[in-house]
């Protein structure tokens, strides 16, 4: 297209020779330009303002990275922003006043947190057209490899229980298991998955709930073992956890709600981000496809409504943890 | 982890330059190269940075021996008995010495390495929770029996160095926080770049342009005719690298105690054995031990990530963020493979560089001199502005450094890191006394 256009400006300089004619010449070479231009900006990807939240090196930024070329194959222009970690990424993604920003985070677990303590919400766009698609993920049980993860369900037990949810969760999750297990366990605070997994290596903890993507990984590594799942379906190939324990109580199959939003758009680009950014997670081949499969997550195919509703379903489930 | 040579090659340049600036050391290099570092892979910035800090300690000599001046406070014996050989005539022989006890720590903490390293491996899945609180506890021991100018330094400076080091989110838990006062931009701590840089390096750095190289000798070119080792100095390295392996490896134990410790050791085994050519031993003795506990200093880190020096802190941080688990989940054979392969290299690399171009690094360093400290300056300040703002918390950034500058100038002639190695250990000892409170059901 640029030669053809680059041949006609030629041609008419070429046929221009008075100096009426040039005048004339010079102004059908600009409206010539400007047309051209135009039709550049019209063709151009429509521009996203994405605020990586989380740690550089961290698994949401790796699944960022991965969602950013499937994006930016699809025609949009992404402009990634570091976000540091969940929270400052979120308090970003809030503060922005930018046309078309977009986070990815646990936004209905870290406002539930911020409502405990009476804090502003780390992200402050949840109307229906801000929701733009959805992924669950889940947590899983695991020993030390070579030991009977059974034995954990036995009564009487005594055993340290490594947790990496917060004090108020953590002790939840103990207390109920020691009352259906009629047993005395001990909840051993961690700050992160890794370390957990670590203290099962070092035999700081008997027993640990840890997030699928480190089981899977350590799993077949051989370092641990890990047979059951609070996905109350059962997954990657993991039994579900409140079938074992034979107990109805919610956090057993409690989920983890990671959500992507877009703020400051108009109705008809939300709705349209919305089905693309849907298609690009559940397509198995895409990047972002690929690395869900890898971190055992599940991606979900769910109108804005239906995200709406998910948000508030596990934004109460957290608050019900909290208090 | 596969060798990347490329990475040796900028880690060992970095040593030299690291190296050779007297007072100012790796720290500063590691900051310098801060932007560069959170760019790189993990098994990169491993490479860069322990070719760096092997390839320094046969830099630091250099400078210790023509100007009198230490590289890094471990050069001190290098001063006193180089700087000495070097007056009467003898520099080449004080470099090639230096360069020579170096090279044979290297290659004596490769073979240990060979020897030990599997067990080291079985070793780190014992390393649990009672072993690190023993191990933190016995650091503030260490670095509360260190011996200080005042009552200030011995207790004011590690209070405010456990209090600024608790800030921020729990050491044991992510979801509460300690000292924010509300303010969430806290939340993240107080920067240890910014902390570092206003309190310690910006006064050093403008004290040092205030005091630039007093004594010196003629650099004289490398000459292979006026060297020579003899055959029980060749014994004597291999003690000494075997001494400075073991000693460094305890937590808190610092390079400089470690050649001063065997500088002294020599001293007195000089005057025992009346052995000849004292000053050469002396020498001998502080850059063998200096060098194979350049390493094995790594290994707390390594283990539990437990720095134990400012560089190793920087570093320690870069790799938290980039998630990176130290302990037995990393220390693995192919971990081990490369340290192998680094030590090869760099101690080649490191051996040419501090004998035969060691003249050749002088005239350079005495060239630029004039303005290094100005730009080391002004690079630190804008490294640590670039940190606050791609974290997007300038403000907090902007603040640690103003504010501790003030501080630092002020305390310019107190040892100020101590405030910072508190600040460096306290997380990782609240962290481990409160999980051991848990783990015995105490909270």
């Amino acid at each position: 297209m640029l030669l053809q256009i680059l041949s006609y400006i030629v041609k008419i300089s070429r046929a221009n020779k008075t100096k009426k004619g040039k005048v004339k010449m010079k102004l059908k070479i600009l409206s010539i330009i400007l047309a051209f231009m135009l039709s550049i900006s019209a063709n151009a990807g429509e521009k996203i303002t994405m605020i990586l939240a989380g740690s550089p090196g961290g698994t949401f930024n790796a699944f960022n990275a991965e969602l950013i070329k499937d994006l930016e194959e699809a025609g949009y222009d992404v402009d990634a922003q570091p976000g540091e970690s969940m929270v400052k990424g979120g308090q970003i993604y809030s503060g922005l006043d930018k046309e078309n920003v977009f986070v990815f985070l646990p936004s209905s677990q870290l406002n539930a947190e911020d409502d405990l303590v009476d804090r502003e919400h780390t992200v402050n766009t949840t109307a229906q057209h801000n929701f733009m698609f959805g992924v669950v993920n889940y947590k899983s049980l695991c020993v030390k490899s070579g030991t009977d993860l059974n034995a954990v369900f036995n009564t009487g037990n005594a055993l340290k229980i490594g947790m990496n949810e917060g004090e108020r969760i953590n002790d939840k999750y103990v207390e109920r298991w020691n009352k259906v297990t009629e047993s005395k366990n001990i909840m051993v605070p961690y700050n992160s998955s890794g370390k957990q997994i670590k203290g099962l290596i070092t035999g700081d903890i008997d027993v640990t709930l840890v997030n699928e993507a480190k089981a899977l990984r350590f799993s077949k590594e051989g370092i641990v073992t890990c047979n059951y799942t609070t996905n109350p379906n059962g997954g990657n190939g993991f039994d579900p956890l409140i079938a074992k324990i034979n107990d109805s109580w919610f956090g057993w199959h409690y989920e983890y709600l990671l959500l992507g939003h877009l703020k400051n758009s108009d109705e008809e680009f939300s709705q349209r981000f919305h089905k693309v950014v849907t298609a690009i997670i559940n397509d198995p081949t895409s990047n972002a496809g690929k690395k869900i499969a890898k971190n055992g997550w599940f991606a979900q195919d769910l109108s804005q409504e239906d995200l709406e509703k998910k948000y508030k379903e596990v934004y109460d489930a957290t608050s019900k943890l909290l208090k | 982890m596969e060798l990347d040579y490329t990475f040796i090659v900028i880690g060992s340049l970095a040593g030299v330059i690291g190296g050779m600036m007297p007072g100012v050391g790796m720290t500063v290099m590691m900051i310098s190269a801060y932007p560069l570092l959170v760019s790189l892979q993990v098994e990169q910035i491993f490479q860069l940075y322990i070719s760096a800090i092997l390839v320094s300690q046969f830099a630091g000599s250099i400078v210790a021996t023509y100007f009198a001046i230490p590289g890094e406070m471990s050069s001190v014996p290098a001063i006193i008995e180089g700087h000495g050989m070097a007056k009467q005539g003898k520099a080449n022989q004080a470099i090639f010495v230096s360069a020579f006890g170096s090279f044979v720590g290297g290659i004596v903490t490769l073979l240990i390495l060979l020897c030990f390293g599997g067990f080291l491996l079985k070793a780190f899945t014992h390393f649990n929770t009672v072993f690190n609180v023993f191990l933190v506890s016995l650091v503030f021991v260490f670095l509360f029996l260190l011996p200080t100018k005042n009552w200030i330094e011995k207790f004011c400076f590690p209070l405010a160095g456990i209090v600024l080091g608790l800030i921020g989110t729990t050491p044991h838990d992510n979801h509460d926080s300690w000292l924010t006062f509300g303010i969430r931009d806290l939340e993240a701590g107080i920067p240890l770049m910014g902390l570092m840089i206003g309190l310690y390096s910006l006064p050093l750095l403008t004290t040092l342009h205030k005091n630039r190289i007093k004594e010196t000798i003629k650099i004289t070119a490398f000459r292979f005719d006026q060297i020579n080792i003899k055959l029980y100095q060749f014994g004597l390295s291999i003690f000494y690298a075997v001494y400075g392996f073991l000693l460094a490896f305890v937590p808190g134990v610092g390079l400089d105690v470690v050649s001063n410790t065997a500088h002294k050791m020599q001293e007195t085994f000089n005057n025992k054995f009346k052995l000849p050519d004292k000053m050469e031993n002396n020498l001998l003795a502080a850059e063998t031990a200096n060098n194979s506990g350049a390493l094995s200093i790594m290994l707390p880190l390594l283990a539990f990530g437990l720095p134990t020096n400012t560089s190793q802190a920087i570093l320690n941080n870069i790799l938290t963020d980039k998630n990176y688990l130290f302990g037995v989940l990393s220390f693995n054979q192919s971990f081990i493979d490369m340290l192998l392969g680094i030590i090869v290299i760099t101690s080649f690399l490191g051996f040419i560089l501090a004998g035969p171009l060691a003249s050749l690094l002088c005239l350079l360093y005495r060239k630029t001199e004039k303005f290094i400290y100005l730009a080391l300056g002004i690079i630190l300040v804008l490294v640590t502005l670039y940190s606050g703002h791609n974290s997007l918390n300038l403000t907090v950034y902007l603040s640690t450094l103003i504010i501790t500058f003030i501080i630092g100038m002020y305390l310019r002639d107190y040892n100020v890191l101590r405030i910072i190695y508190f600040f460096m250990v306290t997380p990782f000892f609240v962290e481990n006394w409160l999980r051991l409170a848990f783990m015995l059901d105490i909270l």
